[in-house]
């Protein structure tokens, strides 16, 4: 049949289109990695694209050595697993009291609540404002200047409050009917039936937190940054001191910067397979950042 | 979020559920934090209207009226800036929708499944790397001396090109770079309104003979207007974010004229600079300004396809 032939064509020339548009989004990933992997001839020579020449993993071991990457790294996972965790409570709850509406069961003033978020959502004071308040109140140089500005996200407190909304009452009213408060239901009831929110919600924080560099290099002294930060100065100025022949044999200023870059990417990609899970779900989350 | 309007009044005029004062707990620490970090902030917009010095504070920093405004519109360099903003912006916008909608399209045409997901999986990674990293990448890439971008131009006997110092380049760069980072993941989107299409509508066109192509283009195309105009009329509220991220770790002292947009300005000449009262007055213009466009997006977004958020 003439339309099968033509279906067929079509499609394989879709099918490499699409094949070439993968390499694209991953090849300069993979000129990175093999760059941090080669040797240092190799990479002077130019020699090296998609495959390491000389494979040696003397650029990870010289930037694992430095004390700073180590602590910025270490302030990064802090920084991470306190936003999260704090986080999810602190919009969660807000989502659990908004999720009652006005009624019986909720607040009084629901609506002067829901209009304060809404505001906070649709305006701000922006940068310089913010940095000042924010050194005002004595956080320069402390983590929870990395955390607390940002800590409530009004579109999560939608999110979760629209997923608390769409469960089934009967749960909840039986709790009640017990004699159960609100804080047993949200921790007891509402809680365990929210996992897949909470971890869209939890994993995107992950990211968004894992990636932001600003606040470090604004609120931060240089020894407290986190790996953001860190990475965002190492690339601008590289600082490198090659101690002996051994060293210089195995990387340069460019392969020891493409392990370091390597290293700063490295846990969104081993948390990439869990976030492909909830991608659709993420897509909401993720067209509002911008 | 209303009334729960199945309640009739006379109940609710009853005492609330029991320990109803654990809800104003509850929601208290949210309520905390967005006064101190927002609210708070906004008070501080009165410095866009004085000539703050930070051994005054606000209350006793002189007032300048509009001043400040005044100077934004007449200096040069912040002319140039709101310019470049624009621009590059706009032009985003129009990349960024025909590269996601062109993927959205073919992607939804590859009927492999293990070639769809493998694909997909590859494209949506740049969406999740930070721009500290992607523009760690960029520059190596790209670099006049050892980039591989250059290696090829040369091996085609091609002048090296310092893109990322140069004024000519360094748009098109932020564009592709853009494009590049984002047409994965935002096709998610348009593939999730694909799944509602009715399948008769395709078996039909198939009968009457049509190929792929003029089923892609007079089907799908036309099922996906409703979701374009949305994504359309809520990205005018960010017209004046350009992408500070971007901008910041790809450009150089040599680009500003071409690349410096309001935000990277603000950081640059407000903060690092000092001028807080200057640069909170560029900031309020673009809060302002993107405030009037989200509210206008949203009442087009809501009349054209019934799109509401809250």
């Amino acid at each position: 049949m003439r339309t099968t032939a033509k279906f067929s064509a079509f499609q394989l020339i879709n099918n490499l289109v699409m094949i070439m548009l993968a390499a694209v989004c991953i090849l300069p990933f993979l000129h990175v990695l093999s760059v941090s992997l080669s040797s240092s001839a190799a990479v002077s020579a130019n020699q090296v694209t998609f495959w390491p020449i000389g494979l040696n993993l003397g650029s990870y071991s010289k930037a694992l050595e430095d004390t700073q990457l180590l602590r910025s790294l270490w302030i990064s996972v802090e920084r991470t697993l306190l936003s999260v965790t704090l986080g999810l409570l602190v919009t969660s709850m807000a989502a659990y009291v908004l999720s009652k509406g006005g009624g019986r069961n909720g607040i009084a003033g629901y609506k002067w609540f829901v209009g304060f978020f809404i505001v906070a959502l649709l305006f701000n004071g922006g940068m310089i404002p913010t940095y000042l308040v924010v050194t005002k109140i004595g956080l320069y140089n402390s983590i929870w200047a990395l955390i607390l500005p940002t800590m409530v996200n009004v579109f999560n407190i939608i999110l979760i409050m629209n997923f608390f909304k769409a469960l089934p009452k009967e749960l909840e009213e039986a709790a009640f009917i017990d004699g159960a408060g609100h804080w047993k239901v949200y921790l007891r009831v509402m809680m365990p039936l929210s996992l897949p929110v909470m971890a869209t919600v939890g994993l995107f924080t992950v990211v968004g937190e894992w990636n932001e560099w600003l606040s470090g290099q604004i609120y931060m002294k240089p020894e407290n940054v986190p790996l953001s930060t860190f990475l965002k100065a190492a690339i601008s100025m590289p600082n490198i001191d090659i101690k002996n022949a051994e060293e210089a044999a195995k990387f340069n200023a460019v392969s020891l910067n493409s392990a370091q870059i390597f290293i700063g990417a490295l846990p969104i990609l081993l948390i990439y397979p869990f976030l492909q899970k909830f991608f659709a779900k993420g897509i909401v989350i993720g067209a509002v950042k911008e | 979020m209303g009334m729960n309007t199945a309640v009739p009044a006379k109940k609710m005029k009853l005492s609330r559920t029991k320990g109803s004062w654990g809800l104003y707990l509850m929601i208290l620490p949210a309520v905390v934090l967005t006064t101190i970090f927002v609210y708070v902030p906004m008070s501080g917009l009165l410095m866009a209207f004085q000539d703050y010095k930070p051994y005054l504070g606000i209350s006793k920093s002189p007032w300048v009226g509009l001043d400040q405004f005044k100077f934004l519109f007449e200096y040069p360099d912040s002319i140039q800036v709101i310019w470049n903003t624009l621009k590059i912006s706009f032009l985003k916008l129009v990349i960024g929708m025909i590269s996601t909608l062109g993927f959205a399209l073919l992607i939804n045409e590859v009927k492999h499944k293990f070639l769809r997901t493998s694909v997909q999986t590859f494209v949506f990674l740049p969406h999740f790397i930070s721009w500290v990293v992607l523009g760690g990448i960029f520059i190596q890439l790209l670099n006049p001396e050892y980039g591989l971008v250059n290696q090829l131009l040369q091996a085609l006997g091609q002048e090296p090109v310092f893109f990322l110092g140069s004024n000519h380049w360094f748009v098109p760069i932020v564009l592709l770079t853009d494009a590049w980072k984002e047409f994965g993941y935002g096709s998610i989107i348009y593939l999730a309104a694909l799944v509602g299409i009715n399948p008769a509508l395709y078996e039909a066109a198939q009968i009457d003979g049509a190929g792929k192509l003029k089923q892609m283009l007079n089907i799908t195309l036309p099922s996906l207007i409703p979701t374009i105009c949305v994504m359309l009329t809520i990205s005018l509220g960010g017209v004046l974010n350009a992408g500070f991220d971007q901008i910041f770790n790809l450009y150089n002292p040599l680009v500003y004229e071409s690349g410096d947009i309001i935000d990277t300005f603000v950081y640059r000449i407000g903060l690092i600079g000092g001028n807080y009262s200057f640069g909170t007055a560029i900031g309020l213009f673009k809060s302002v300004v993107g405030l009037i466009l989200i509210l206008v997006g949203y009442r087009i977004a809501y009349k054209v396809a019934g799109y509401k958020i809250f």
